[in-house]
């Protein structure tokens, strides 16, 4: 769940050397990575230390309080169950969990990373919600060359070697705008959120709308504390949609919800912000998010063995996340959830918690069977390559899943949904960039770029 | 037909625009204007008023009581502020003001502790006004007539009672209504209570139509100072005749350019209107 | 009986003081005048009797209590009238609301007295519904004088009753006061500038020098030329 962004200058574009020149690279990366791990060996003793030897460190940076603190105590309740499952061992050692509240502050989100890195000395660190959470503290992690898991999700754009990414919103557009062009018409009206994270998944829905034939009829970037929409529902009428498309975030913005459905607005809506991450299916009463088709990775209504197992363990755990309390397993809890279980395969893989070791077991490919399904980790984005499932919030908001036919199903919607094609070819962190000399862009596309 | 229509849009709309700016000022005006003091924790006021509105609909009372007791559950939180903290920087305006924006940190905060980021909502009652091609929730026609209403309510209250009549002398010569033995720290506090009653219900009316978070009142705070700013010191006829002109020019913007035209233009109107008529609309009203 | 007795008091704004030991006493049925220069503490002691300003030392006492502590509303409603030097009527209330701001703190005052001072001073019966601010400075001092005298004060203060206004009226309310105090027997206690107002209403008289008290006059002294240069000319 990204909001505003302070995009740092990324005009520069990939590594203009040809072919050969990456293969170079590539191969000195390899060495670079052994040598790296044997010096650290050899100056702190710590390599294949087995049993006994110093606690395994990690370090979370998720927000307890603020208005986004919901969200990051999620993530901190599925950092703990996971850690508990594990008896806090990893490589028989000891895992030690220095859990921080940046209170959605981006000052003390630097000054935590600093003393994270710096004082406590961690392995790895998890963190950041926003996307202006991030790019505060990216250039910290960078300077010092640590591991960091950005697990939120966000509308993309982040290619940095020492950063390992959950997936984008620009992937889920696609199956979305496809399945909603085809089951409702190509006439949408887009209600879009006023900054950065609204703009650019917008610029990406359009595309996608424009491969499908359709148009926008409508198009209007309504500012975050706005919560009065009558004008908005009047040109919604004029302009008589087959659909909306919603980038609405933020709670103000959710008032449209209840006051379009006072005003007798009956539209279906395709939704890139709503229902996974902040459940609005549960808070309002129905019928007012009903007709909301909503795609993302993770929904606590997924109807597999495993996710019903984790979405039950994790409310025995956590009874605040039940139904009764109001509460829901969002998105974001089973993105951290997954984090941290990838971070555990790469350390088993690399059989050691060096960093630079650690990265290479990470970009060499990780799979993992996860409450969303399988997902894996792609080693050139640095981006986790996951199933998209949409979503039908029925009149009385239950949720059932939709195939592109809109037949209902036990299926996602779309499988192995990579970043965008555009932000592949921009960003290969495996052969344009190295632990000595690495790449650390925040690649946003301007209009035009995507075709 | 179709010029009805555009009638009724035209005016539905700027119902909801005058109700929601008169309902947001009406308590922060009603306590700047008597007691010169402001509330930078109004917008807070709101939302407590809307959360326990919907704390008394959850427990089952019907829609109209539970915003009574929404306004009443934050007139006597609004008297517990004014005895420990307001009460003792009266005529320290700068004072005030920071004292009441912390306390509008911490009750963002308390309440996010409390109950979480988001809180049961109240459906919108009424169903849909309808008119040939037009459609529009009846509850925003509702809203403007209940801003008209508590606006007379305030009138009522402040012209005919001996409370209302101590008040207005206090507002306009505090010293001297004290030398006739007027209890001027009894005034204030009724006055502080008065305002915060008038900000509860406000939130209760609201609740309706938005989604209850902690952090609600900071979108009301704003068009509560546009209102009261452009209103300037009368508290009833400044106010209410604010939130009607910017009402008025909202409108046709946010139909024409959308809502963030809308709300652009509402920015430049008060700017425009502070630098023709520094008094604010009462200018216009009181000259004496 | 001493209806107002004070004692070595002394007062003033923030760190500057004003009044130095002022002792003075006022007779139940009496009209006492003070007489001074502009900035000698007329307004100053009148301000520190009604209790708008509060004593650095000394005791200020009414009818035999000691008022020293109470704030200036708790003094109007032991029944002190106070009509202060600009008026201060509420210009944005009708006469007759204005009225009834002086009245409605005094249980003591019925709706006679309220009818009483229309009697007293027509013009007002005329203008009831009219905004105060719009009136007249003789008006406005009549009102402020009556909006006093509904709260049936005990003691009336009246600070400079006849500055600016027209010299016709200036007689009127000279009248009107010692009628107030011939029919009600309202003490009165006023500080003038205006002789000929002082010579006419007042039975004792006060002088005001720098915040002291230097003299006490039977007021048919202030006819010589000599003892109003001293005192009052500049």
């Amino acid at each position: 769940m990204s909001r505003e962004t302070t995009a740092s200058d990324s005009t520069e574009k990939g590594d203009p050397t040809g072919q050969s020149g990456n293969t170079r690279r590539r191969f000195l990366k390899s060495v670079a990575v052994s040598t790296g791990a044997v010096s650290i060996a050899g100056c702190t003793g710590q390599f294949g230390g087995g049993g006994g030897a110093e606690p395994i460190k990690i370090g979370t940076l998720y927000d307890n309080s603020g208005p986004m603190g919901f969200v990051g105590k999620g993530k901190d309740a599925a950092t703990k169950m996971w850690l508990e499952e594990q008896n806090h061992t990893l490589l028989d050692r000891e895992v030690e969990w220095i859990d921080y509240n940046p209170a959605g502050d981006n000052t003390k989100y630097k000054n935590l990373t600093r003393k994270l890195i710096q004082q406590d000395d961690v392995d790895m660190i998890f963190g950041a919600l926003l996307s202006s959470n991030r790019e505060a503290l990216r250039p910290i992690v960078d300077e010092n060359k640590q591991l960091f898991s950005y697990n939120g999700w966000y509308e993309g754009g982040v290619c940095d070697e020492f950063m390992v990414l959950n997936t984008t919103l620009t992937s889920q557009q696609r199956p979305l705008i496809d399945f909603m062009v085809e089951n409702f018409g190509s006439d949408y009206y887009a209600l879009v959120a006023d900054y950065n994270y609204g703009r650019v998944s917008n610029r990406y829905a359009r595309h996608y709308a424009q491969e499908n034939g359709a148009e926008p009829v409508g198009e209007e970037f309504i500012p975050l504390e706005v919560s009065e929409f009558g004008s908005t529902i009047n040109r919604i009428k004029e302009e008589d949609p087959d659909w909306i498309l919603s980038l609405l975030v933020g709670s103000s913005q959710l008032s449209f919800f209840k006051q379009a459905e006072s005003a007798g607005v009956d539209l279906p809506y395709g939704s890139l912000a709503n229902i996974a991450g902040t459940y609005e299916h549960v808070k309002f009463e129905p019928p007012v998010m009903s007709d909301t088709y909503s795609c993302f990775s993770y929904f606590q209504e997924i109807p597999t063995e495993r996710n019903r197992q984790f979405v039950q363990k994790f409310q025995e755990n956590n009874p605040d996340y039940t139904k009764e309390n109001g509460g829901y397993v969002f998105l974001s809890i089973a993105d951290a959830w997954n984090a941290i279980r990838f971070y555990w395969k790469a350390v088993e893989k690399a059989g050691t918690v060096d960093q630079q070791e650690v990265l290479a077991a990470y970009e060499d490919g990780l799979e993992l069977e996860s409450p969303k399904g399988t997902i894996t980790f792609n080693g050139e984005t640095h981006h986790a390559t996951q199933n998209m499932w949409l979503a039908k919030v029925n009149d009385d908001h239950s949720i059932t899943f939709l195939d592109q036919g809109g037949n209902e199903t036990d299926q996602p919607i779309a499988e192995n949904v990579q970043t965008s094609e555009w932000f592949r070819n921009q960003c290969n962190l495996v052969e344009d960039s190295t632990w000595d000399d690495p790449k650390t862009e925040y690649l946003t596309p301007d209009e035009g770029d995507l075709a | 037909m179709a010029v009805v229509e555009e009638l009724f849009r035209f005016l539905v709309l700027m119902l909801s625009f005058f109700g929601t700016l008169a309902l947001a000022g009406i308590g922060l005006a009603i306590i700047f204007g008597i007691m010169g003091i402001i509330n930078f924790a109004h917008g807070e006021f709101i939302m407590i008023g809307a959360y326990s509105t919907s704390m008394a609909y959850q427990f089952g009372l019907p829609l109209i009581a539970a915003i009574g007791v929404g306004g009443l559950a934050t007139g006597v939180f609004g008297l517990v502020v004014e005895r420990l903290l307001i009460r003792h920087m009266y005529d320290r305006l700068i004072d005030t003001l920071v004292a009441t924006w912390g306390l509008s940190l911490i009750l963002t905060q308390v309440v996010r502790i409390q109950f979480g980021g988001s809180f049961a909502g109240v459906p919108v009652p009424f169903g849909t006004f309808q008119y040939g091609g037009f459609s529009a929730s009846m509850y925003k026609i509702v809203l403007g007539f209940a801003a008209i209403a508590l606006f007379a309510l305030a009138y009522v209250i402040l012209m005919y009672t001996d409370y209302g009549l101590q008040a207005r002398a206090a507002m306009q010569n505090k010293d001297m209504a004290r030398s006739l033995g007027v209890q001027t720290d009894r005034v204030y506090m009724l006055t502080f209570f008065f305002g915060s009653v008038l900000s509860g219900v406000a939130g209760g009316l609201f609740a309706p139509l938005t989604v209850l978070t902690p952090s609600m009142g900071s979108d009301y705070i704003v068009k509560a100072f546009v209102t009261v700013i452009v209103g300037g010191a009368n508290v009833i006829v400044g106010t209410s005749g604010a939130a009607l002109s910017l009402g008025f020019i909202q409108t046709p913007a946010s139909q024409i350019f959308g809502t963030l035209g809308g709300r652009v233009a509402l920015l430049v109107t008060t700017i425009l209107i502070i630098r023709i008529l520094p008094e604010g609309i009462s200018g216009v009203v009181t000259r004496d | 009986m001493s209806l107002l007795a004070l004692e070595d008091v002394n007062a003033g704004y923030g760190r500057t003081p004003v009044l130095h030991d002022i002792s003075m006493d006022i007779q139940e049925g009496e009209i006492v005048s003070l007489i001074g220069r502009n900035g000698a503490g007329k307004s100053t002691l009148m301000k520190t009797i009604i209790g708008l300003l509060s004593p650095t030392s000394g005791e200020i006492s009414f009818r035999g209590e000691a008022v020293t502590d109470d704030p200036a509303e708790r003094r109007a409603r032991r029944g002190i009238g106070y009509v202060p030097q600009d008026k201060e009527i509420f210009p944005r209330l009708t006469v007759h609301e204005n009225l009834k701001v002086g009245r409605l703190v005094n249980e003591r005052s019925d709706e006679e007295l309220f009818e009483e001072m229309y009697d007293y001073f027509p013009i007002l019966d005329e203008r009831r519904q009219q905004r105060a601010g719009t009136m007249s400075g003789g008006e406005q001092q009549m009102l402020a004088i009556a909006r006093a005298l509904v709260g049936a004060p005990d003691l009336l203060l009246l600070d400079e009753p006849s500055e600016g206004v027209q010299p016709t009226i200036v007689e009127e309310i000279s009248d009107a006061v010692k009628e107030i105090n011939d029919d009600i027997g309202t003490t009165i206690f006023f500080v003038e500038q205006h002789l000929e107002f002082t010579i006419n209403t007042t039975e004792r008289c006060y002088v005001i020098e720098t915040g002291e008290i230097v003299n006490e006059l039977p007021p048919d002294e202030l006819r010589d030329s000599e003892v109003v240069q001293q005192h009052i000319t500049v």
